[in-house]
């Protein structure tokens, strides 16, 4: 599907327009929450070694690079995967609440992580059929800055419920955006 | 949408035959692997560097982070009206400014804090940020994908795949210092070089000057390094770096002065050097530890170690546990002057996170004391929360006792200090707070079983030579407390403020 075919040519026109642009902007949103939120529990209910630092990173890179090449190949809708990433990230948070400092949890997280790193993945293939690569990774890399800033400011004024809540909330936004502008939430051909 | 008829990479190098097809089919791959691979690279190098020179604090790591990222989208705009041949000296320009970015982004500040206008770096940095440091990498991603050099999928899993390499180099190599980061990333940079086809001389020329450069870094990085903290640390002309590293965590800088004095800075502030400082570590390590002969102590955080060695007169073993294994590497190495490290046999120090240290040690100490930075940062604020000193009284024994600074002088107006005192109400019976004027810093003894009472406080103070102090009892403190609240996981605000206060006194 391609760019303009995306936008539809019905009396919907400026709603799907809007959801067009919207749609990766939230998407980063959802990833800089979770991205941030993920690192700030882990640090403070974990460890802030260096080695957490490292393990999130490359898990959610390798978790990004299953999505893009495996996993963007399976029969399921985008936002089951948003899902899957945003079950991860409620598993990591109730783990780390009730088992903090568990070390031998470790693992559990690594492939947690990795989880939620198929989405953007996944989200990233999809979208390239629809979107220009540029557009794309523009509005997805805006959203995350958002995310990033605002995940940082939630926790520090709101504490935990800030960077628990709003990765849902934005989670909702970005379903409601897939299912009411039913071009997103592609399957694989 | 339109877009521009443009041929594809691997298309318009294929006329020049197999070889030259083979190679060029390879170019692109080779731009986006190594763009991946310096973005960490640089990030790495760039973060720690701004943060320094902004004094680094909770809004300026948000800052200096947003900058960075901001330069990706502008990479992502920059892609679309740029031309595959404006690339060559764009890379060129970039592979020079990079490679000695720390160098001009401190002679800046230098020179702004030179002429009275500090505050500037605060705009003039993270503006220059993006276009001067990420731009040039995201440009790829994009430009190669809409010239058809690739899927979408195929180019942006490499570039992913040289981010996880990236990240490899830091973890195996990062600790060996700058230069050899930078010889990782030049080399990264003349490989985009390469793929762009530029001319094999001028390739030649830059790969030699890059190497020249990489030689006489290590001078220049201490010099500017020193320049920088002798015009904004107000150091005497004469002082000189011993060390400076980007550690996992922060920058960490050692510098002596002509006199022979040693200063240790994380992230440009202060951690060790002034006089108050000395104090403190006697007030704060070596008087609780006259005072209770402590079978067993614990510092947490490394520093100067000093505090350590106070300790250790009085102390059957001290165990130091420290975040960044930089910070105590270089404690023994420039600072035995003042923590004996090379001669005391009762110390040992444990690299870990202090958090992760106290929930899976089944040790008990009689004394802990802390020697941390201030809550300019979450991550340092964590350490004056409830939840940890819940953890510390869990291994302290039955009349063990915390020390912990304040931060600040404890006051009814003192937002800080009173904050950090309501945490440890909250958790220990007993709270005495002591500020001690040549200490700087108010400080705070707390246990659920004091061994030691007001008047012994008093008199050991006073054999240390300290005079016009003040002390408060439980009851005292609770009083000036009032209604602050603890600090906790879920309130953490007051970085906010330190971090604003902080930036706020550079512009006044």
């Amino acid at each position: 599907m391609t760019e303009s075919k995306a936008v539809l040519s019905s009396n919907k026109m400026s709603n799907s327009q809007l959801l067009h642009r919207v749609y990766p902007l939230l998407v980063g949103l959802f990833l800089g929450f979770i991205q941030t939120g993920l690192f700030f529990q882990l640090s403070f209910t974990f460890s802030s070694s260096f080695r957490t630092y490292v393990m999130m990173v490359i898990c959610w890179l390798v978790g990004s690079v299953l999505g893009l090449r495996v996993a963007t190949k399976w029969a399921v809708p985008t936002n089951g995967f948003l899902l899957i990433a945003l079950l991860a990230y409620g598993i990591s948070s109730v783990a780390l609440h009730l088992r903090p400092f568990e070390t031998t949890f470790g693992i559990l997280y690594a492939l947690l992580i990795i989880l939620m790193g198929i989405y953007p993945g996944v989200f990233f293939a999809r979208m390239s059929s629809i979107y220009q690569a540029r557009r794309l990774f523009f509005q997805e890399n805006n959203g995350f800055i958002i995310g990033l800033v605002g995940a940082t400011l939630l926790f520090m004024l709101v504490g935990r419920l800030g960077i628990w809540v709003s990765p849902v909330l934005v989670a909702g936004l970005v379903t409601l955006s897939g299912m009411y502008g039913n071009q997103y939430d592609i399957h694989p051909a | 949408m339109t877009t521009r008829p443009i041929q594809s990479i691997s298309t318009e190098f294929s006329i020049k035959g197999y070889l030259a097809s083979r190679r060029m089919a390879f170019a692109p791959l080779i731009l986006i692997f190594f763009s991946g691979m310096n973005l960490i690279l640089i990030q790495w190098v760039l973060v720690r560097e701004l943060t320094a020179l902004l004094f680094g604090t909770e809004l300026v790591i948000l800052l200096v982070s947003a900058a960075y990222f901001l330069g990706i989208s502008v990479g992502y705009v920059l892609s679309k009206p740029i031309h595959l041949n404006h690339l060559k000296p764009l890379a060129v320009l970039t592979l020079i400014v990079h490679l000695t970015l720390p160098i001009w982004f401190r002679l800046m500040v230098t020179g702004l804090d030179g002429v009275g206008a500090y505050p500037v770096a605060f705009v003039l940095l993270p503006l220059l940020t993006p276009f001067v440091v990420s731009a040039f990498y995201s440009i790829f991603l994009p430009l190669l994908i809409d010239h058809q050099s690739g899927s979408l999928t195929e180019l942006y899993s490499l570039e992913l795949v040289g981010s996880v390499c990236g990240v490899a180099i830091l973890v195996m190599l990062g600790g060996l210092g700058l230069q050899t980061v930078y010889i990782l990333y030049g080399a990264g940079l003349l490989a985009i070089l390469a793929a762009l086809k530029i001319k094999r001389t001028w390739l030649a020329f830059m790969t030699v000057a890059a190497g020249l450069w990489l030689v006489v870094l290590p001078t220049l990085n201490t010099w500017s390094n020193t320049l920088w903290y002798v015009q904004l640390r107000n150091l005497p002309a004469g002082s000189k770096t011993l060390f400076s590293g980007y550690s996992a965590y922060q920058k960490v800088d050692v510098l002596e002065t002509p006199y022979g004095k040693h200063y240790l800075y994380l992230d440009g502030l202060e951690h060790f050097g002034s006089y108050s400082g000395e104090r403190l570590n006697v007030v704060m390590g070596q008087i609780p530890a006259a005072l209770l002969q402590p079978p067993n102590a614990l510092v947490v955080g490394a520093g100067s170690m000093q505090m350590e060695a106070l300790i250790a007169e009085h102390t059957g073993y001290v165990t130091t546990v420290e975040l960044d294994p930089m910070v105590g590497e270089v404690s023994q190495r420039y600072f035995t002057r003042y923590n004996h490290m090379d001669t005391l046999t009762n110390h040992r120090l444990i690299i870990d996170d202090a958090k992760h240290f106290l929930a899976n040690t089944h040790a008990r100490y009689d004394l802990v004391a802390t020697d941390v930075p201030a809550a300019f940062s979450i991550q340092t604020a964590t350490l004056y929360s409830e939840s940890f000193y819940q953890s510390i009284a869990d291994h302290l024994t039955p009349q063990g006792v915390l020390v912990v600074g304040l931060t600040s002088t404890f006051a009814p107006d003192d937002l800080v200090s009173r904050r950090i005192a309501a945490s440890l109400l909250v958790v220990f019976d007993e709270v005495m707070v002591i500020t001690a004027p040549s200490a700087g810093w108010s400080f705070a003894y707390a246990s659920n079983d004091m061994p030691f009472g007001r008047a012994e406080v008093e008199t050991a103070l006073q054999a240390r030579y300290e005079t016009g102090y003040v002390i408060y009892d439980t009851l005292a403190v609770e009083t000036v407390v009032g209604d602050a609240k603890p600090i906790t996981l879920d309130s953490m605000n007051i970085v906010l403020r330190v971090s604003f206060d902080r930036i706020k006194s550079r512009f006044e």
